[in-house]
This record gives structure tokens, C-alpha cells and sequence, in this order.
């Protein structure tokens, strides 16, 4: 096994307000989180020599906050890979600092489209052939795609638009114990799920993720470096990668996300099985994508997601493995696979306020993300961090 | 046509532009391997021997695959056909193939529904293939 795994650990943790920010452009978001963070660790802008955002042509192009933020960065990077680009941003620093090129990285995240706008909806804008076709049918957004694959998952294994609701409302449930979540102070029941409107039919309002402003980073380090930081090291004892374009040649991208290779890679470095797990951060753009999370995970047999989370108990704070106990895309905030990424590090630090899993040791933190609105070919990305 | 027509189109680029030509036609086209005879739609080398495809027509014959009704309004000039499905159609050669089921209720659709495609003359140069039940 790779010198690697259990040798490297996140450091430092910087995360902005969330929800309507307004006068925050995304690029000074960044530039707090990021500030934040080195706060965290107790290290100083200089000693950042890695910079990694998530970006992408079409999105700010985030190379200037390197600057504004004073850092030393001999990188200065964008990585793309939509909701699993925390965890492989994460894994690609891991990397260049084993290979001695860098020794700090820091991983941001951050973005303003609740008071800055959305871009135009996937699809209108002139794009290439498979997209621009989609267009002229009237698909659009990432939530028609997924919506695709729940009605599949209802047809054919009888699971209901009801049961998908008890993932959001387990997820409410969970924010509105945690006063940073957007939704914080408004709970739902089941009933105000299944009245929310259609967006794309089979999926309702409240089976999509808040949309909402804010800025997140995380600093990694070796963990011999970590353990001289202010906080104590959250370590990284495995990680994985993998992709549905694999599974769309057999259409299986419709029925499952690509969980199997990044699970058995992240469980294997790691040396655990999912019942090892304490506790699980799972990605949540829309109820339906944790139901196919969770089977891929092992949580339940393939088919048996609907029955699993109904009524919610076998999610909750009480089970075995709590699902999203800051609640999530859905109800806490809006940053993509960071989302995720950071309440996991909080699980394994102990910092997770009142809905923290008691003793928590490993915590499951699960990213997924890509091609939206195209094809169901999303990145998938395990984590497995360990408090130290 | 064209002037009236605000629906986003297709980019026909040099990909796609035979099997736009093909669609005017009323024929539609998919690709297929000529070494291993894998059947794509909009798949330019093939995954499993990596040749370059080439297209050849299809049947217009398929099941429905998946899909779903938008309420959501995305982009203006669908607005009036609020709410309208888009489904995939599974090509009885096996390709996915992304459409609007014409000739048929919203809650009429169901799995596995056989359908044959139709074409829509949306303007001089785009037909678009949709499908019917059967």
C-alpha cells in the first residue's frame, strides 16, 4: 500500500457565511475562505505554495486571488470536475506534495449566484452537438437529468416521489439544529415536500439543492506538518475516483452513479468496510443522487434505496450511519462538493455542534459531479477521513 | 419558418452535419462500428475497438427508455408548451436517443412503450425526430 494514505491530512479549514451575500464577488469569497483557513491552521499566507479553485471555462477565472490572498503559490491551478472536485482536487495536492513540489495546498471554492445570477441554463447556450441537442427538445439543467434516472428508479424497482422526500426531510431536520444552515429556522414535514411543485416531474422543488452564495478552502499538508498546525490534523486515510462515462456505454448511467470504483479504491487504501464508517457526508444535489449514493455505498441492496430511507429512520442522527447531519446541499448551503467535503472535516474534528456523531472516527465524505445536463456521466469521489 | 422558430436549435457542425442532413430527409441516422458492429448515437469511436464510426440508418423503432414532464420554464420559447415531456427512446439497435413523445398524453407515457419516430420540419434547414406511440 502507498506511503501516502494515513500520511497526509487537511490542516487548516476556512468557511464564509452562506446564502444571499450580497456585494461578495465569487472571487473575494475565495479570498476569505482562504484567508480564514490559514487562520485556522495558524500558518501565514506565505507558507500556502499550492493553490488549486475549482473553475472551469465559463466560470470566473480565479488565478488573480492567489494574489489578493498574499499566497506564495509555486501552483496556481484551476480543476474542474463539478461536485467531486474537492475530494480529487484534495487527492492531486496529496500527490504533488509527496513528490516533494510543493508542501501547502489550498483547495477553494466559492461563488455568488444567488445575488450575482445564474448562468444561462445548461443547454441554451450554443454548445457542442449532444447538448445543443438536447436544447431543442426543451431539456435543460442538471435536475431534468437526474430526474431522468429517478423515474427509472421508480419504474423499475416501485420507489416513490414520497420516499425521495424523506431524504430531504431528515436533512431539514438535521439544519435546523445547525444555525449556519441556510434553512435553518424553517422545517419541513413530509407533507410540505410532496406540495412543493414540479420542476421536472418526477422530481419536486424540494428534491433540488438550495442555491445560495458563499466561499469555502481547506489547506493539506503531510501529517507530520499538519500536527505542528493549531487544529488537530483531520487525516486522509483513502480516497477514490470514478466516472459514469463508463457505465453510459451499457446505459447503466441511468440507473446507478459510477460509486463502485472510488468506494473499493478508497475503502481498500483505507483498510475499512462501510460499516466501519461513523458517520457519512454524502453529496446532494438532489434527493434522488443520495438514494444512488447509498445503494452504491452498500447502505442498502441496488433497488431497495426507497424502502431503506423511508420514514427516515436509517438516516437519522440515531442511526447507525448518520446521512448529511449538517444538512446538506439541501438545506444547509450551497457549495458544491465542498459542501460535503467541509462538514466532514468538521465530523472528524469534532466540530459538528448539535448534530456532531458522538466519537466519530471515520467519517465517509462522498462527491459527484461533471457533465451536467448532458449525458449522466458524472465524476464520482470518495473520502475517508480520519480524526487523529 | 426560420422567422418564427424561437426554440434553440441544433449546432450542426462537422460531426453532426450528415445526420441533420440525413433528419431533412425524414431518415434517421446512427453510427455503428464498421469492425465490431456496435450501434451509437452520437458516439464517433467505438469503446470497445476504438475504429472511427460511420453512420448508417436506423430503424425509427424503440421503447421508451425513461422520462420526464418539465413544469419548470427554462428558456421562453417553451413556455406555451408547458408542461411537455422529453423521454429517451432506447433505438431497437440499441442507442439512447434523447426526444419529445408526440401523439400521446403526459400521463399516458409508461415504461417500455413501443414508439416510432416522426419528423418535425421546425425550419428549412432542422428537422427534429421526435416519436409516436405505436
Amino acid at each position: 500500500m502507498s506511503e501516502i494514505w494515513g500520511n497526509y491530512a487537511v490542516c487548516g479549514l476556512g468557511v464564509t457565511p452562506q446564502g444571499r451575500l450580497p456585494g461578495w464577488s465569487s472571487d473575494a469569497l475565495k479570498v476569505e475562505a482562504i484567508r480564514l483557513a490559514i487562520e485556522d491552521a495558524g500558518l501565514t499566507p506565505q507558507d500556502i505554495d499550492g493553490y488549486i479553485y475549482q473553475g472551469a471555462s465559463g466560470t470566473p477565472q480565479s488565478r488573480d486571488v492567489a494574489r489578493r490572498a498574499g499566497l506564495a503559490a509555486k501552483m496556481v491551478w484551476s480543476l474542474e470536475t463539478g461536485g467531486a472536485t474537492a475530494i480529487s482536487a484534495m487527492t492531486a495536492a496529496m500527490g504533488f506534495i509527496d513528490l516533494g513540489l510543493v508542501n501547502y495546498v489550498v483547495v477553494v471554492f466559492g461563488q455568488n449566484p444567488a445575488t450575482g445570477g445564474l448562468s444561462a441554463p445548461r443547454g441554451t447556450e450554443a454548445a457542442p452537438t449532444l447538448r445543443s441537442t438536447f436544447g431543442a427538445y426543451g431539456f435543460f439543467a442538471p435536475g431534468s437529468i437526474h430526474s431522468l434516472a429517478a423515474r427509472r428508479h421508480m419504474e423499475l424497482y416501485g420507489t416513490t416521489s414520497t420516499q425521495l422526500g424523506w431524504i430531504a426531510v431528515n436533512q431539514r431536520a438535521n439544519a435546523n439544529k445547525r444555525p449556519t444552515a441556510m434553512m435553518y429556522g424553517r422545517p419541513m414535514n413530509i407533507e410540505d415536500h410532496q406540495n412543493s411543485r414540479w420542476v421536472c416531474e418526477p422530481l419536486h422543488m424540494f428534491d433540488y439543492c438550495l442555491i445560495g452564495d458563499g466561499g469555502a478552502a481547506f489547506i493539506v499538508t503531510s501529517l507530520e506538518r499538519a500536527k505542528q498546525c493549531k487544529k488537530p490534523p483531520v487525516i486522509v486515510q483513502g480516497t477514490g475516483i470514478g466516472n459514469a462515462v463508463r457505465l453510459s456505454y451499457d446505459k447503466s448511467n441511468f440507473d446507478q452513479v459510477d460509486v463502485a470504483p472510488a468506494r473499493d479504491n478508497a475503502f481498500r487504501a483505507a483498510g475499512i468496510e462501510l460499516k466501519d464508517i461513523d458517520v457519512a457526508s454524502i453529496y446532494d444535489c438532489f434527493t434522488i443522487t443520495v438514494l444512488l449514493t447509498l445503494e452504491g455505498y452498500g447502505f442498502c441492496k441496488k433497488g431497495e434505496g426507497g424502502a431503506f430511507v423511508e420514514g427516515g429512520q436509517n438516516i437519522s442522527l440515531s442511526a447507525p450511519i448518520p446521512v448529511n447531519p449538517h444538512g446538506g446541499k439541501l438545506s444547509h448551503s450551497d457549495m458544491q462538493g465542498f459542501t460535503p467535503f467541509v462538514e466532514g472535516v468538521r465530523q472528524a474534528r469534532g466540530e459538528g455542534g448539535a448534530t456532531q456523531k458522538e466519537n466519530a472516527e471515520l467519517v465517509l465524505v462522498s462527491g459527484h459531479g461533471g457533465d451536467a445536463g448532458s449525458s449522466m456521466t458524472y465524476a464520482h469521489a470518495t473520502a475517508v477521513l480520519r480524526r487523529s | 419558418m426560420t422567422q418564427t422558430y424561437r426554440k434553440p436549435l441544433p449546432l450542426v457542425d462537422e460531426d453532426s452535419q450528415e445526420f441533420w442532413d440525413a433528419a431533412k430527409k425524414h431518415k434517421l441516422l446512427i453510427q455503428r462500428c464498421p469492425k465490431c458492429d456496435t450501434k451509437y448515437h452520437q458516439g464517433f469511436v467505438c469503446h470497445l475497438c476504438g475504429a472511427k464510426t460511420e453512420y448508417v440508418e436506423s430503424s425509427g423503432k424503440g421503447r421508451v427508455y425513461t422520462w420526464v414532464v418539465f413544469h419548470q420554464k427554462y428558456h421562453a420559447s417553451f413556455e406555451g408548451d408547458l408542461p411537455y415531456n422529453v423521454a429517451l427512446v432506447e433505438l431497437e439497435e440499441g442507442p439512447l436517443y434523447m426526444t419529445n413523445l408526440v401523439g400521446i398524453k403526459n400521463e399516458e407515457i409508461r415504461l417500455n412503450m413501443p414508439v416510432q419516430v416522426v419528423f418535425e420540419d421546425v425550419t428549412e434547414e432542422i428537422s427534429l425526430p421526435k416519436f409516436r406511440p405505436v
